[in-house]
């Protein structure tokens, strides 16, 4: 049986690509702060986990190692935002986002790899986003951030290639999930900003958190098995809208 | 009179878009662990320390122009690396340029030019810092485009390939075979050969100049062809 570990299990894209993965016969290790609703089953793993402390990190890595044994899908999906402009930027907050979205998969892979080695077509799946290429005033933080993503994924790929590991990241458009929803509670012109979030896409929708979770569980199969360093854009054509 | 603040200006790019500065009948500010000889204004602090910085930005003033150069590189794969040099990477390449574009005060008309790197886009082994730095840096140039662009300021990058520098010295150095390096570095250009620092501080100043006034959120590749040789 396969075993993906899935961070960010708790969020909406996080719960939904859980749920397909366990659709598809996947064992579960879900890591988050919160708690996951995702039943993992008598015999799965769901661990509360703050991916900003690399101790944390690494002890849940030990607990995943304990249990399974290995992994063959390492799935980093956990992200957080923060809205600021570069002039307003408090270091605090600029040095969590960092930790948090890229960090953390630093870590992932640094305490997954040993694990992924031991795996059957072993690959991991890192949640980068359309806003790593389109510029984004409000949320700096956020767009640096998932073009690091691309980058240390790409990095990644080269290093454990000869290893038959996998390496590739995700980058959707809109969703409607908890950043959009949250975007909109502080947004001074909701309706203006889904109006215009839904028209940002040539397929003028934004995406269900199950159809990034399809992509990704795609990407992890060995059905992409000469798919490496790539990014899969899940984002309704919003890069080819002027 | 018209400053450009430049961090890493005592760095090899650095020293070379000091002189280009002066020779353009501009002022160079130098922001850098060591003193800048050239410079018009030399300041030492580092990038990633925000009070070193804000009390740097305060003394040099108004300001036409900020380019980013200093950055730092640290050799290990993902499971050799060591969290504190992943931070220290990120807080000198990534951090060090946002703490610059918060402090620096600039006026309308002005730009900014980061430096990414060849780096953003293809991967040397055993450098994962660097690289995920470097896409960093570009998605900071491409962000923060759009909340400059109302005062009327641009923001782009330039993505050197190898250039001939103390920095690529100390790099190449530790390599087993140095002289084995420098070769293929050289082959791995379409142009046969890296980068003098000057050509890269030209395209700088380029983006710094009136020339580019219709140029902003932008990458310009100064890599001889490195990206599009197979």
């Amino acid at each position: 049986m396969r075993v993906a570990l899935i961070t960010g299990a708790a969020g909406d894209i996080g719960t939904a690509t859980a749920k397909v993965f366990a659709g598809a016969g996947y064992a579960l290790a879900l890591l988050d702060r919160s708690n996951s609703t995702v039943p993992v089953g008598a015999t799965g793993l769901s661990l509360n986990c703050d991916l900003s402390e690399p101790a944390a990190v690494a002890d849940a890595f030990k607990h995943v190692a304990a249990h399974y044994g290995k992994l063959d899908a390492l799935i980093n999906i956990a992200g957080i935002n923060h809205r600021a402009g570069v002039r307003q930027m408090v270091l605090a907050d600029w040095n969590r986002m960092l930790d948090i979205n890229v960090g953390a998969m630093f870590l992932t892979a640094k305490h997954g790899l040993p694990l992924l080695q031991l795996g059957e077509s072993p690959t991991i799946v890192n949640m980068a986003s359309i806003s790593g290429h389109v510029a984004s005033a409000d949320y700096p933080a956020y767009v640096t951030t998932k073009a690091a993503v691309e980058s240390l994924t790409w990095a990644l790929a080269g290093e454990v290639a000869d290893r038959g590991i996998r390496v590739n990241a995700i980058a959707p458009g809109w969703v409607a999930a908890g950043f959009t929803r949250a975007a909109l509670e502080i947004s001074t012109e909701p309706a203006a900003l889904q109006e215009a979030a839904r028209r940002a896409h040539v397929l003028g929708r934004m995406a269900e958190s199950h159809e990034v979770a399809r992509a990704i569980l795609w990407l992890a199969s060995p059905k992409a098995s000469f798919v490496t360093g790539e990014t899969l854009f899940v984002d309704g054509g919003l890069m080819r809208v002027h | 009179m018209t400053w450009i603040a430049i961090t890493g200006g005592a760095g090899g790019i650095g020293q070379a878009l000091v002189r280009l500065v002066q020779a353009a009948g501009w002022k160079a500010a130098s922001i850098d662990l060591e003193t800048a000889p050239g410079a018009d204004l030399s300041i030492v602090a580092d990038v990633a320390d925000q009070a070193g910085m804000a009390k740097a930005f305060a003394r040099i003033g108004p300001l036409h122009g900020l380019v980013c150069i200093a950055g730092t590189n640290a050799s290990g794969r993902v499971e050799l690396l060591s969290w504190d040099d992943w931070r220290h990477v990120m807080a000198v390449n990534v951090t060090g340029c946002m703490l610059a574009m918060k402090h620096a005060q600039l006026s309308n008309g002005g730009a900014i030019v980061l430096t990414a790197s060849v780096s953003a886009h293809i991967a040397t082994d055993g450098y994962v810092a660097y690289h995920t730095s470097k896409g960093a840096v570009l998605g900071l140039a491409r962000a923060a485009c759009g909340e400059f662009a109302p005062l009327g300021i641009r923001v782009n990058a330039v993505s050197p390939g190898w250039v001939d520098t103390p920095f690529t010295d100390r790099s190449v150095a530790t390599a087993p075979d140095p002289e084995a390096l420098r070769a293929s570095a050289a082959r791995a250009h379409l142009l046969g050969r890296i980068a003098r620092p000057d050509e890269v501080a030209e395209a700088m100043l380029f983006l710094l100049s009136n020339d580019a006034s219709f140029i902003t959120g932008e990458e310009l590749v100064v890599d001889g062809g490195f990206m599009r040789k197979r």
